[in-house]
């Protein structure tokens, strides 16, 4: 029987199990017998909102074209972090590098999608629905994901934005996501609740959906402030607002409580001026906050069973501007990492050579990533999810 | 100011832009639509409906005024304009950042900018004030309401600009605009010094563009996606090379950074530059709908049908761009007020805010709404990107939803602020005493251009801003790690504030007794929308609760001494359902 998410929390099923404490649905699992190894399974999507300078990311130093074309911008040799004769990784990524060399990276070259849009939001869009129809889908990826993969849990906090802005990845009409900043505060004071979902429609599709959202929040409430509370940890996280959200995002996966898809934004790549400082610091907050993170859980079952994506919306210009930054651009790298991950190079590298309107042409559908995310890391139906098939890449 | 002689330029252009393509308009097929046929029903809910998306709501006694009235006598008074309202004195560039840094070493001229940086966000900070005093003033609702839209359609952000002058330069353009003219707008927008430095205009130059504005020119400001090539946007990228600004704030043409080359732009041949681009935008048939199509979805919150969007792109149109036939039309329109718009726009901070003071008639320091909005997503001058805020649903999440509800019994003082924040602010002490500084990568030095328009996430209030607290304890540091929301309202409704309202004199001038009759005030009061039938039996079950608890019958509530505390507490719980969050 699927239970609909509505219909259980009408019968307050969602606020029962709140006042027990209950861990999502896995107990159920293993009651009905359904549980397997893919039963705690985590994804944590790290969004960098702006488009990521893929070519100061994954660095082909040795590229005549890289050269010529970047010439306030340019990484030299040895300021990178090489990786064989045409790669090598920015200066600052050092937690990644070495990650790279445990074989725990692995890094999905010339990522992208047909006719790439420069458009942040246009193009973002496509990222989140997995179809170049964007929005028109009515719904983001990651919902249909879990439906697919988990279709008996109904805890809310299944999926979770870590932070302000919550992305479309994780929108669907008929809820509203569980995003919060800083656990502590994730909770009603002095006079709360004032309505609560009956399950009967008022006649305003607004105000139900609301309601929903209150009973989500009622029901989701405890549970993560609780996580975070209770969570201990030796490893010191960076005081960035990265690194905190990294922190909460371990605490959730610790506790079980849910967290299918923790989703996490490190916004400031659009680059498209004096880029060198600012980007090297992005890439020194991005590495700084997975180093924590991954040393946090190595050695874990938690670790074992959490896989991280980090993409962009796209990658950005190979000449720089004239302004010591550079343009919207196509194509770029996307790093797995984790446990899991069997490291190494995915994809394939973009032809500097063979520019497609001064942009690196994508080699590679960033939807192989989703699919190998949906196949053979949730057992999901990758053409229930994404809408089509595409061929999984052996990351993991 | 150079820019203010060009508005009258640009009559003239769209005058002689449209004198062909009127005609074309008028005879074509199905460029003009039929106009709506139903009538519009003029009752309470729809009085009402009419404040809250033209304005910020309405007061019962001001529903009632204007249901005597006739609607196209409502609308006109909204569409020609209301009360002028004060202007705030802006100052211009101090003395300090006409200094000449060249002689001082790197750490004076840290500490210049510092400077600078404080006093400049302090008259943001001041004029966001402004603004939405402004706002719950109902002076001028329909113009602070199309305001909010066009701030966040030519958006421009104080954390690339960094000049708050510039910031409130452009926004008095668009507030004397928003019920004028776009065609104005749109001319003015490409000569504005915040929006030239915000999308990066301010370095294209000849033989080395920077995209970013014609991009976003086309993309946001006119035309939308799909209406364009990417050639269109390198071609307009030179177009736009030397449109500079100077110190002093004035529009600037640098003939030496400007490409006087030949450029095709949209079809248009031509040595063409910005202001050529400019008609050549308002030419496309794609701009008026684009225009028409996203201001209808401001306020109706749903995207509008094609049907609509042919008739209201052609008024659009034939009016030359001017706002006040198209805004007329729309508010009188009887599907403005069908049950698929009523009461189902989930309302954005401001909204919330300001709406709830304008309904319960309260006064509530600005400087409490700026931040509280701001810690909802909505901190004004600071929009999260250069699409502006996203509107509707999205303004809600769980997290969202519970810290509406307490803020809003922050306002009422039936919620400690240190309740609320108290975490965070125990954990920025305990940063204070020797944690982890923080690293974000944002205040190195080189990155001293933060030149991201996609970033979303700190304050304005900066790091190194230097707080005036009563917490000695709270170093710098600390502070870093303590939000702008507590910073600034620590004195002003932590432990010194006492909201200005006295819900039990009102229940008595008004003659009310019961619960039932308190239920339906509080609710009329609170809600933007008809309030949903469950929702008065709960809240009498409530006060019902509450007066056993205090041992009094019916009737008796106002009498007892805590009746003023139960009367807030019920109101709070009102601005925390989810129907509270409707308009």
């Amino acid at each position: 029987m699927k239970l609909d998410r509505r219909t259980f929390l009408s019968a307050g099923g969602s606020l029962l199990a709140a006042s027990l404490g209950a861990p999502r649905a896995s107990a159920a699992l293993r009651l009905f017998g359904g549980g397997d190894e893919r039963e705690g399974r985590t994804l944590v999507l790290i969004q960098l909102a702006g488009g990521n300078d893929g070519l100061s990311t994954v660095v082909p130093y040795a590229h005549p074209v890289y050269q010529s074309t970047r010439t306030s911008i340019r990484h030299k040799q040895d300021e990178l972090l090489v990786i064989d004769d045409e790669r090598a990784l920015n200066g600052k990524l050092v937690g990644l590098k070495s990650l790279y060399d445990a074989g725990k990276l692995a890094i999905v070259e010339g990522a992208g999608y047909p006719n790439g849009i420069r458009s942040h939001f246009k193009s973002f869009d496509v990222w989140h629905t997995a179809s170049t129809e964007g929005r028109a889908v009515g719904e983001g990826w990651v919902p249909r994901l879990v439906r697919d993969a988990f279709p008996r849990e109904d805890a809310p906090e299944r999926t979770v934005h870590i932070g302000k802005r919550v992305p479309y990845s994780l929108h669907s009409p008929d809820s509203a996501p569980i995003a919060f900043e800083v656990p502590e505060s994730y909770r009603w004071f002095g006079e709360a609740p004032g309505e609560v979902a009956s399950g009967e429609s008022t006649g305003n599709p607004a105000l139900d959906k609301l309601r929903g959202v209150q009973a989500d929040a009622s029901a989701s409430s405890q549970r993560i402030r609780s996580a975070a509370r209770k969570y201990k940890t030796s490893v010191q996280y960076p005081n960035s607002e990265f690194g905190r959200a990294l922190r909460v995002a371990a605490a959730l996966i610790d506790a079980r409580i849910g967290g299918r898809v923790i989703s996490i934004e490190v916004g400031g790549f659009d680059t498209h001026k004096t880029q060198r400082g600012t980007h090297d610091n992005l890439m020194k907050t991005l590495d700084d906050g997975l180093a924590s993170f991954t040393a946090d859980l190595r050695g874990r079952t938690a670790g074992d069973e959490t896989l991280v994506v980090v993409f962009s919306e796209f990658g950005r210009r190979v000449a720089e501007n004239g302004s010591r930054g550079t343009d919207h651009g196509r194509a770029g790298p996307m790093f797995v990492l984790g446990t899991p991950v069997a490291g190494g190079l995915y994809g394939e590298a973009p032809n500097l050579d063979r520019l497609e309107s001064g942009d690196l042409a994508f080699t590679t559908d960033f939807r192989r990533v989703y699919a190998t995310v949906c196949e053979r890391w949730f057992g999901a139906n990758t053409k229930a999810v994404l809408g089509a098939d595409y061929e999984a890449l052996k990351f993991v | 100011m150079s820019i203010k002689s060009s508005a009258t330029c640009v009559a003239v252009l769209v005058l002689t832009l449209f004198g062909a393509s009127l005609a074309v308009a008028q005879n074509g097929p199905e460029a003009r639509a039929e106009a709506p046929s139903r009538r519009l029903v003029w009752n309470a809910r729809t009085v009402e409906h009419l404040y809250n998306r033209a304005g910020f709501g309405a007061t019962p006694e001001q529903v009632e005024e204007a249901l005597a009235r006739r609607p196209e006598d409502v609308v006109e008074e909204l569409v020609s304009g209301g009360r002028e309202v004060e202007p705030f004195y802006v100052e211009g560039p101090t003395p300090l950042q006409r200094m000449d840094e060249s002689g001082l070493t790197g750490s004076e001229r840290a500490r210049l900018r510092s400077a600078i940086r404080g006093a400049d966000r302090k008259q943001m900070s001041a004029y966001s004030q402004w603004w939405l005093d402004a706002m719950a003033s109902g002076a001028d609702p329909l113009r602070d309401r199309m305001t909010l839209f066009w701030h966040g359609f030519f958006t421009s952000s104080y954390r690339d600009v960094r000049r708050s002058d510039l910031m409130a330069q452009q926004h008095e353009m668009l507030r004397s605009e928003a019920l004028g003219s776009y065609a104005v707008m749109l001319f003015e927008i490409v000569h504005d010094p915040a929006m030239l430095k915000y999308l990066n205009n301010d370095v294209n130059k000849k033989g080395a563009n920077n995209e970013n504005f014609a991009r976003e020119l086309m993309e946001l400001f006119s035309l939308g996606e799909g209406n364009y090539t990417e050639q269109d946007i390198k071609e307009v990228a030179r177009a736009l090379t030397g449109m500079r600004f100077d110190l002093e704030g004035d529009y600037k043409f640098r003939r030496g950074q400007h490409d006087f080359g030949k450029k095709t732009v949209l079809g248009e041949k031509g040595r063409l530059d910005g202001e050529d681009v400019v008609e050549i935008l308002l030419e496309q048939e794609a701009c008026a709908r684009y225009v028409a199509g996203r201001v209808i979805e401001f306020l109706e919150g749903v995207a509008p049908s094609e049907q609509r969007l042919d008739f209201y792109s052609a008024l659009l149109r034939e009016s030359k761009y001017e706002l006040a036939p198209l805004l007329r039309s729309l508010l009188l329109d009887p599907d403005f007020y069908r049950d698929e718009v009523v009461g189902t726009r989930v309302q954005g901070p401001v909204d919330f805010a300001v709406g709830a003071m304008i309904r319960l008639e309260m006064r509530v320091p600005a400087t409490f709404v700026r931040e509280a909005t701001a810690e909802l997503g909505q901190e004004l001058f600071l929009p999260p990107s250069v699409k502006g805020w996203e509107e509707g649903p999205a303004w809600i999440t769980t997290s969202s939803l519970m810290l509406r509800g307490n803020l809003a019994g922050m306002m009422l003082g039936v919620v400690d602020l240190n309740a609320v924040f108290g975490d965070r602010i125990a954990r920025a002490r305990e940063l204070a005493r020797g944690g982890e500084p923080r690293r974000d990568g944002f205040d190195s030095p080189e990155s001293e251009v933060d030149d991201d328009t996609m970033r979303g996430n700190d304050d304005m209030m900066g790091d190194d801003e230097m707080m005036e607290s009563d917490d000695g304890a709270l170093k710098q540091r600390g502070k870093q790690d303590l939000p702008k929301v507590i910073r600034d309202l620590r004195g002003e409704i932590g432990s010194n504030y006492i909201p200005r309202i006295n819900l039990r004199w009102r229940m008595q001038r008004a003659g009310l007794t019961r619960d039932a009759e308190i239920a339906t005030y509080l609710l009329d009061a609170g809600l933007a929308i008809e309030a949903p039938e469950d929702l008065h039996t709960r809240l009498m079950g409530r006060l019902r609760g509450e007066r056993d608890q205090l041992g009094v019958k019916d009737g008796e509530l106002l009498n007892h001494p805590e009746a003023e505390k139960v009367l807030r507490r019920a109101l709070h719980w009102v601005l925390s359902t989810p129907a509270a969050q409707l308009s």
